[in-house]
């Protein structure tokens, strides 16, 4: 029997009408045509798929739409918007964080949910968060010096 | 795009596989599917990608059960043995006299495994066929190879194909054609429907051309002053590029051997180019060879290679890069874990030097820091061209301290990234890239001369960190454990 998903997405209130198991990447790829968050490898191991549920990142190659009945989801497409981007990322564009820009949308949400629950994140702190997602033309340097960079401009720092 | 149909397409578990028996039965139950059966193209359509996963997964196929051989602990073997088309590359003086006037010998045999191109967005088409025009939407950095391929594949002249690269998403040399674009457009042209095919991870190293397996065998002189007077190196496999030794040597010879046109590969799959064709392999053994020179000398590895080169380009690079690595370089095996690998790749003159960490009860290595400098003359773009080597850099030690492909005759085991090691944030180091000004010479190549220098630096680095020195990419925990252990 078909069911109605009720979520927000992109602090817009959404319905979604299907068996519930539907793989929520490709839901918010096709059905709500938001393919910033990108099929990297469909198995939860490079976190090109993520987004915020809740605040938090959850790799969306690896949930259902049923996953998200009742929750607040962010894709990249709801985070600041082309005159007022996030920190994140301001700070991604200042410091070269990216090359193909692939991995970008899941970096940059996996960060800001790091800079939610901890503001001031040393750089292991960082690296430990930030290392299961996956870079192949190597931009890890420059995104944790970006990431390092928004959470002084956030907390107050320069 | 409207009235659009996402497509999975059924292939072999393995290379040269054939298929055997079928059955869509089951498939054919989800709702407002489409199944397409023509020849050897089977495929499942639908307007919902998740619908097409599921319909796909109910689809059962048998195919033949090709050979186990060979593997990756019997590949160096066949390797060695095949290939019938030796050429040289370079050669100068005579070999016997090389060794005469030598008083020092060293010998060593190094070996690659393959290595996937890896890019994070796997291939992916968007085909929409009419009846006597096509465009379509490829991530690919070859439009002009595949498009007489797809017009031949729908009967159409060339010009009516129109292929549009989107921004690729990662492509290192291995985003050129597939069958699987063929694929997809003829799925559109069947079903008048524009069709989009994404290649799973799994089909991605499936499909791969793989950077080939390959090993280098190396037979060196030098004589009392530490002065190289004998280069004699067989690159079986990797391809020639690089090759040209780079020091002042008076006897030298540079065989390559692969399969000539027209013969059959000993390689189970397909290989191609990977960011910096040959290079990453050849570089690899005749850098750590040097070392090894340089270490039967007693002579530390800058100095050695100092007193073995008067090309100006470099001795600048190599000095610019000690200056700023600001290191007193020791003899092998010192214990910094400190090491050095220079090349020029195709007029693009790189230096790096590296320091490594290694943990002894684990094998883990930790790459602390790298200097790289770069001479590529006039620069347009010095921040594009940082980002190249950094970019090099970080990727290549992937194929040093982790990625491996593993397989069994023609079928590729390795199937996502739990079981391919590519770079990660933690095993990044601290990198300086350095631009050297040379505005007299044209613009030269920057996005793949550094990372040739990776396997190099490293085994150099490990080499001088634990006193032993490993002769096999990647250097994985286990080899060094073993390698240790000896």
């Amino acid at each position: 029997m078909p069911k109605t998903i009720s979520f927000t997405l992109n602090n817009t209130h959404v319905e979604f009408t299907g068996q519930g198991e539907e793989n929520l990447l490709h839901v918010l790829r096709t059905d709500f045509n938001l393919t910033g968050t990108k099929f990297g490898c469909g198995e939860g191991y490079c976190g090109a798929c993520t987004i915020l549920v809740d605040n938090m990142a959850m790799r969306s190659c690896q949930m259902t739409i049923a996953d998200v009945q009742g929750k607040a989801v962010l894709t990249i497409e709801g985070l600041g918007d082309r005159d007022n981007l996030d920190p994140v990322q301001n700070a991604f564009i200042e410091h070269d964080a990216l090359q193909c820009g692939f991995c970008t949308p899941g970096m940059i949400l996996n960060a800001v949910s790091l800079l939610k629950e901890n503001p001031q994140p040393s750089q292991q702190e960082i690296i430990r968060a930030m290392d299961n997602n996956l870079c192949r033309c190597g931009a890890y340097g420059r995104i944790i010096e970006a990431i390092e960079s928004a959470s002084r401009k956030q907390t107050g720092g320069k | 795009m409207e009235n659009m149909l996402y497509a999975r397409v059924v292939r072999p578990p393995s290379h040269g596989a054939k298929l055997v028996s079928k059955n869509t039965e089951k498939a054919r139950s989800v709702a407002a599917v489409r199944i397409i059966e023509e020849q050897d193209l089977v495929a499942v359509l639908h307007e919902k990608p998740y619908m097409a996963d599921k319909a796909f997964a109910m689809i059962e196929t048998r195919f033949d059960k090709g050979s186990d051989q060979p593997d990756n602990d019997s590949i160096f073997d066949l390797l060695d043995k095949s290939g019938t088309h030796e050429r040289t590359i370079t050669e100068q003086g005579d070999l016997a006299r090389g060794k005469q006037i030598s008083q020092k010998i060293v010998e060593a045999t190094y070996y690659n495994h393959y290595v996937a191109h890896a890019p994070l967005e796997t291939h992916s088409i968007t085909a929409k066929v009419n009846p006597d025009s096509a465009t379509l939407w490829i991530s690919t950095q070859t439009p002009f190879r595949i498009q007489p391929a797809i017009a031949e594949a729908l009967k159409l002249p060339e010009d009516k194909v129109r292929i549009i690269t989107p921004f690729v998403g990662g492509g290192f040399g291995g985003k050129k054609g597939g069958e699987f674009f063929i694929q997809a457009a003829r799925l559109a042209q069947i079903t008048g429907r524009p069709v989009q095919l994404v290649l799973t991870r799994a089909d991605e190293f499936h499909y791969d051309h793989f950077r080939p397996a390959a090993l280098v065998k190396a037979r060196t002189g030098l004589d009392g002053q530490g002065k190289i007077m004998l280069w004699d190196f067989k690159h079986y496999f990797p391809g020639s590029r690089s090759s040209e030794p780079i020091y002042d040597i008076p006897h030298y010879r540079v065989l390559s051997k692969g399969t000539a046109r027209g013969q059959r590969s000993p390689h189970p799959f397909d290989t191609g180019a990977w960011r910096g064709p040959g290079s990453n392999t050849n570089v690899f053994a005749m850098e750590s060879q040097t070392d090894l020179m340089a270490q039967a000398a007693g002579i530390d590895p800058l100095t050695f290679r100092l007193n073995n080169l008067k090309d100006p380009r470099m001795r600048r690079v190599l000095q610019a890069a000690a200056e700023k690595f600001d290191h007193p370089f020791k003899p092998l095996p010192s214990g910094d874990g400190v090491g050095i690998a220079c090349t020029n790749y195709l007029n693009t003159y790189v230096a790096t030097i590296a320091k490594v960490l290694v943990d002894k009860q684990t094998g883990q290595i930790k790459v602390e820091r790298m200097v790289c400098v770069q001479d590529m003359g006039e620069i347009i773009n010095p921040q594009g061209a940082r980002l190249q080597i950094e970019g090099g850099l970080i990727m290549g030690l992937g194929y040093c301290l982790g990625e491996e492909i593993k397989f069994r005759g023609g079928t590729v085991l390795t199937q996502n990234f739990g079981d391919y090691d590519i770079t990660r944030f933690s095993w990044t180091p601290h990198i300086e890239a350095i631009l050297i000004e040379n505005p007299e010479l044209d613009p030269q190549g920057c996005g793949e001369p550094a990372i040739t220098t990776t396997g190099g630096v490293l085994a150099n680095a490990v080499a001088d960190a634990v006193g032993t020195r490993l002769y096999t990419l990647p250097m994985t925990p286990e080899r060094i454990r073993a390698a240790l252990s000896k």
